[in-house]
């Protein structure tokens, strides 16, 4: 294991210096001193356990490919940002757009966060075991976001796919356009367990419901249906070319 | 970017320096000025002024005497390229929105507060230029304020376009803002026509005199003002408001800007960021307003 003092370094040559590390082959990382220091962990790749020991600023662990991250405090803004793949553990509360547009990996927060969790996120898994803020999943486009304690308002306004699973009592006042509450199947309940089991979350995936866009096919798509049979190919005329 | 932070304690009475620790908790969010406001009580009424030249002066002291007169020391001092005075004034109270006004039409004087009740500091650079440059201090019984710390995007970094701003429509409302406004001009242009004098090109100053005008209109009722705000501008926009009586704010209706809040029987802290709060209140979680949101307390 090796350890990085971050109040000794700059935050522009903090991941470099980690990811130098790694190229070493060194397996576990543990870095001292955050004190919310921006980007921290940003575009890393490969395999390695990082701990921070405190908490972190903005973009944290962003286009992370790969490492698992385990920030001890609290994560500020975008935490997650883009992430392709790997595990990224916030142990207390995290501020607003966390895992927005992540393509892959798990994000954990233990504790709460603030608005637009899993913005336009396109696959991955967001757990919240906490509170999320409004607009989580907002334009969602694949994914799930968990989330155990209660959501905000306009929860999954505008998805175009994923899934939202949420046990809030209040959740069918607060959900956003373009989405219905829906019940979950078997195989949703079993990756709900595991998920719960893997990550040491005492919740109940009986009392969860799903949040999905009404795109799905499932439900009457309520934006735009083409009525594309109404065309009719026997009474069509071109119009004709104008001689000239 | 800009950061902004408001505290109210309900009972304990000092509070200049956390008010200004809170501020330095987000010094990354505008190093180019920064400035606070504080409310207190003082007998006298208290001129907070810049002025460009060392020669402005006695035009200073001459339309001061139009309306009154200078009760003890009157010294300018330099600090950066312009001169600063804290002057306690014998003026009566419904001649001081007048004389701000008037102070104001001079060219290269710029009035940072005038009132019984608030005192505004602010200056170039990072927070620790104002805690060198001024005595930071409210009279007696302050138990709340605003602060700024002013990343300068739209106008020029100038000690006078730092913040928070005061108004000759109410000059005992101050304001902080972070954000930016996309109708400055047509604001501007409504409140030149209510013979508004406009000091800098900072479109917060736009933003303090449209809520003071409404406070002027509507007999002080800042939670009104602050929604006359919300209809009336566009952009993004987080503005901390507050009067010797009321702290408020609005919130842009896109809830583009960040604002968060922390509540309880000691203090009310409001602030851009979490961080703000780490110091007073330790780690907790912060509250985040709602776009469009208006709330006022009274204190």
């Amino acid at each position: 294991m090796e350890h990085i003092d971050a109040a000794i370094i700059e935050s522009s040559k903090l991941n470099l210096s980690i990811s130098n590390l790694m190229k070493q082959g060194i397996k576990e990382i543990t870095v001292k001193n955050a004190h919310s220091m921006h980007n921290m962990c940003v575009g890393l790749t490969g395999d390695a356990l990082i701990s921070i020991t405190d908490s972190t600023g903005l973009y944290t662990a962003s286009f992370l490919e790969g490492p698992k991250v385990v920030i001890e405090g609290n994560a500020g803004w975008y935490a997650g940002d883009d992430m392709m793949d790997g595990e990224l553990i916030i142990k207390n509360n995290a501020g607003c757009n966390v895992g927005a547009y992540i393509n892959g990996g798990t994000i954990v927060i233990y504790g709460s966060t603030g608005s637009r969790v899993g913005y336009g996120m396109k696959g991955g898994t967001i757990l919240v075991c906490g509170n999320a803020g409004r607009w989580a999943a907002q334009m969602a486009m694949g994914g799930s976001l968990v989330v155990i304690g209660t959501v905000g308002n306009l929860i999954g306004e505008s998805m175009y796919r994923g899934i939202v699973f949420t046990q809030d009592p209040d959740v069918s006042a607060k959900l956003g356009g373009n989405v219905f509450l829906d019940s979950i199947t078997e195989e949703e309940k079993t990756y709900l367990t595991d998920l719960f089991t893997k990550y040491g979350v005492d919740a109940d995936p009986v009392r969860f419901s799903a949040i999905r866009p009404a795109l799905t096919g499932r439900h009457k798509y309520v934006l735009f249906k083409p009525e594309l049979n109404k065309f009719d190919k026997k009474n069509y005329q071109p119009t004709k070319e104008v001689e000239v | 970017m800009c950061g902004i932070a408001g505290l109210v304690y309900k009972n304990t009475k000092h509070f200049s320096a956390d008010l200004l620790e809170m501020l330095q908790c987000i010094q990354h969010r505008g190093p180019d000025a920064s400035g606070i406001a504080l409310f207190g009580d003082s007998e006298d009424l208290v001129l907070r002024v810049t002025i460009k030249a060392k020669e402005l002066e006695n035009q200073v002291l001459s339309v001061i005497n139009e309306f009154g007169k200078v009760v003890g020391n009157c010294e300018f001092y330099a600090s950066g390229n312009v001169w600063f005075a804290d002057i306690a004034l014998d003026v009566s109270e419904d001649k001081k929105a007048q004389l701000h006004a008037r102070l104001n039409e001079i060219k290269g004087v710029t009035v940072h507060s005038l009132s019984r009740k608030l005192k505004i500091f602010k200056e170039n650079g990072p927070i620790t230029n104002l805690t060198n440059h001024h005595v930071v201090s409210s009279g007696n019984g302050a138990v709340h304020g605003i602060g700024h710390v002013r990343m300068a995007t739209e106008s020029a970094e100038d000690v006078n376009a730092a913040h928070p701003f005061s108004s000759p429509f109410f000059p005992d409302l101050a304001i902080v803002h972070n954000g930016q406004f996309t109708n400055y001009f047509k604001m501007r242009r409504f409140l030149e026509s209510k013979g508004c004098i406009f000091k800098t090109m900072n479109d917060s100053e736009a933003a303090s005199h449209l809520i003071a005008y409404a406070m002027k209109e509507n007999d002080g009722d800042l939670e009104a003002a602050l929604q006359f705000a919300l209809d009336e501008m566009d952009g993004i926009f987080c503005i901390l408001a507050a009067t010797p009586t009321q702290i408020g704010f609005v919130k842009d209706k896109l809830g583009v800007k960040p604002l968060l809040l922390i509540e309880d029987d000691e203090k009310i802290m409001i602030g851009s960021e979490q961080i703000e709060f780490s110091s007073l209140a330790g780690d907790s979680f912060a509250e985040e307003m709602e776009p469009g949101e208006v709330r006022v307390w009274n204190i």
